[in-house]
């Protein structure tokens, strides 16, 4: 009988299991991987030279469209960057808003993790599932800046816009009768406040519910047990991050080592894994929807209580629009924040923060101009897949979906 | 451990091997020389604990300073680089280490001295990581990184020509894709649509606070 030898796999650009377009040339021994060559770089639009000519307020809206499934989390890092070169304070609400939004933005990327790395593992209903919750999240988005996924809310010196103090309804239409109205807004008569804490109250149920589905799974197990271990050595030399780092038992956040906003008065714990293996990646961001809930918690109950602005005086932001009709100066200084922008003083920073996926981190070198000279961007996900090789070799061909998988792959912001 | 105690650390184990030690907006930087790059970068895994490189790139310092900006491939006849060092050179590679024993990070740069085929040598085989970001610098600035295992584009289309974020490339791009309607054949030309500027660039003189 014929040996088949030395296969060669082209998987992707358009494959669901490739979470967008990563195309994969897999070299195989039958079904085994003997190597892996990630071609990235079909998502690529030049966010980097981008941002080179345009003012630092335009750029906001860039980092959104990074990794588009945690937004809040890449503007944070940005509007740090452009504050710490200005040596700016913000505004204490403002920076438990952004903390309860960035854990928001943390459980929507898990929930889209869970519900795609379940789905190419063979669990259509977990998607489902994620998804539901997923919409009260981005009505909160919504609710907020007006944005559904690309938010551009943080502003440099806070955010655009005080919380409302009303949630957005249903309407009554052809594909909605009046009984489904009242049950579907029964969480929104209050402020966006009450609806928030209403979805924590039964988030928390819910996450217990996806656990009942998986954890003990056979199949799932099956899947995702001893798939794609990486030691704690390993985990560093490859710039893991995040979930990623953790799973292999090294006990690293920059939320509790390098607090920045006011994590530092937050109650939260960080879930470390064991085996570095898929599951103890699983099993820790499960936990970690958990403990984002547990902050999004202390922030309203604070939110509620303290009132304040939320941005910092010094004429960084534009202006209301109320104000701008009726005061000459906010005229004056929207029309050169428009025509001109504002400039930073010369050097450099990097400023990072505990994205959903693991580090994210902004490189910023001014020259004193009005523009960045030159934007790095440190996304989390460039060093993760630049590890799929490893961590593939020796595994099956569909052992590979479980892999980019528990990476928690998004091309948005590896490719840039 | 504290930044000011990693200065002096650092300053007196390396002594002359490297240029310039301080810190800038509450970070610390490291300036090397080329040559001493590699065992520096080697020693501050080794010795000084920073097991982790967060992020490699590369820079370009062409217009550096100025408020010109280039719209075609022209560049100014009598234009002399000053880089964030005060030297001449164009390019720079840029790491950010990380020590999770002392909770510390650190910048190191490198001036390259060759401004028309900027090379230095790879660190891949100290950290796995800086393989795909030496590829990146490779790919948007040209940087030749010596001894690195597999130095391909990593970002640009396949065949793509020139390195995208060097100051000199426009921000358009120098080729388009369109669909030839004579030869039914989707083929490249070169751009067609006019470079502009909407926001201009200014400088002013502004001193950090910190």
């Amino acid at each position: 009988m014929n040996k088949i030898k030395d296969l060669q796999l082209n998987f992707g650009p358009q494959h669901p299991a490739a979470h967008g377009v990563l195309r994969l040339i897999l070299e195989m021994d039958g079904e085994v991987i003997r190597k892996a060559d990630p071609h990235i770089g079909l998502l690529h639009r030049g966010t980097e030279k981008l941002v080179e000519s345009k003012p630092y307020n335009q750029n906001i809206a860039y980092m959104d469209r990074l990794d588009y499934v945690s937004m809040l989390s890449n503007e944070h890092a940005y509007v740090m960057a452009v504050e710490k070169m200005l040596n700016l304070k913000v505004p204490i609400r403002a920076q438990y808003i952004r903390v309860m939004f960035d854990e928001i933005t943390r459980i929507l990327n898990h929930l889209l993790w869970i519900g795609a790395h379940a789905l190419d593992v063979g669990a259509m209903s977990m998607f489902l599932y994620a998804f539901a919750e997923r919409e009260d999240l981005m009505d909160c988005y919504e609710a907020v800046s007006g944005a559904r996924l690309h938010a551009h809310y943080y502003r440099v010196g806070g955010v655009s816009a005080d919380l409302p103090n009303f949630m957005p309804q249903y309407q009554e239409s052809r594909f909605k009768t009046k009984k489904d109205i009242k049950s579907l807004n029964e969480a929104r008569t209050g402020t966006l406040l009450d609806f928030i804490e209403d979805f924590t109250n039964r988030f928390i149920g819910k996450v217990d519910n996806y656990e009942t589905l998986l954890s003990d799974n056979r199949i799932w197990k099956q899947r995702t047990v001893d798939i794609g271990v990486v030691s704690p050595a390993r985990a560093y030399a490859m710039g893991f991050t995040g979930p990623m780092l953790r799973g292999s038992g090294i006990q690293w956040d920059l939320r509790r080592k390098q607090p920045y906003a006011v994590y530092d008065k937050m109650d939260f714990d960080i879930p470390v894994g064991k085996n570095g293996d898929s599951y103890d990646r699983y099993l820790i961001r499960m936990q970690e929807m958990r403990e984002s809930n547990k902050i999004i918690k202390q922030c309203v109950s604070w939110l509620r209580e303290n009132e304040g602005a939320v941005i910092a005086d010094g004429k960084y932001s534009v202006p209301s629009r109320d104000d701008m009709k009726e005061n000459m100066e906010s005229l004056i200084q929207h029309f050169k924040l428009a025509t001109e922008g504002y400039c930073l003083p010369k050097g450099e920073v990097y400023v990072a923060v505990e994205h959903p996926k693991g580090e994210f981190g902004i490189y910023l070198n001014s020259d004193g101009a009005n523009k960045p000279y030159r934007l790095k961007i440190r996304a989390p996900g460039f060093a993760h897949i630049s590890a799929l090789e490893e961590m593939a070799k020796g595994h099956m061909l569909a052992d590979v979906v479980a892999i980019i998988g528990t990476q928690d792959i998004v091309f948005g912001e590896i490719d840039r | 451990m504290k930044k000011q105690e990693l200065q002096t650390k650092l300053s007196e184990y390396f002594d002359d091997k490297i240029s310039k030690i301080y810190i800038q907006n509450n970070e610390l930087n490291l300036i090397v020389d080329e040559k001493n790059y590699y065992d520096c970068i080697l020693s501050l895994r080794n010795e000084f604990n920073f097991e982790q490189l967060i992020d490699l790139c590369g820079i370009d310092y062409l217009l550096y300073g100025t408020t010109h900006e280039l719209l075609d491939d022209e560049l100014p006849t009598s234009h002399n680089i000053k880089n964030d060092n005060d030297t001449n050179h164009r390019f720079a590679v840029i790491t950010h280490l990380l020590s999770y024993k002392n909770n510390l990070r650190l910048r190191v740069k490198v001036y390259l001295s060759d401004d028309t085929k900027p090379a230095i040598k790879s660190i891949c085989d100290i950290y796995s990581v800086a393989n795909w970001f030496e590829r990146e610098a490779f790919d948007l600035l040209g940087i030749d990184f010596t001894s690195h295992p597999d130095m391909r584009r990593i970002l640009s289309d396949y065949g793509f020509e020139g390195h995208p974020l060097r100051k000199d490339f426009p921000t358009g791009g120098r080729v388009e894709i369109i669909y030839d309607n004579d030869s039914k054949k989707v083929k490249y030309q070169t751009t067609t649509h006019e470079p502009r500027v909407l926001v201009p660039r200014v400088i002013k003189n502004i001193q950090n606070s910190l």
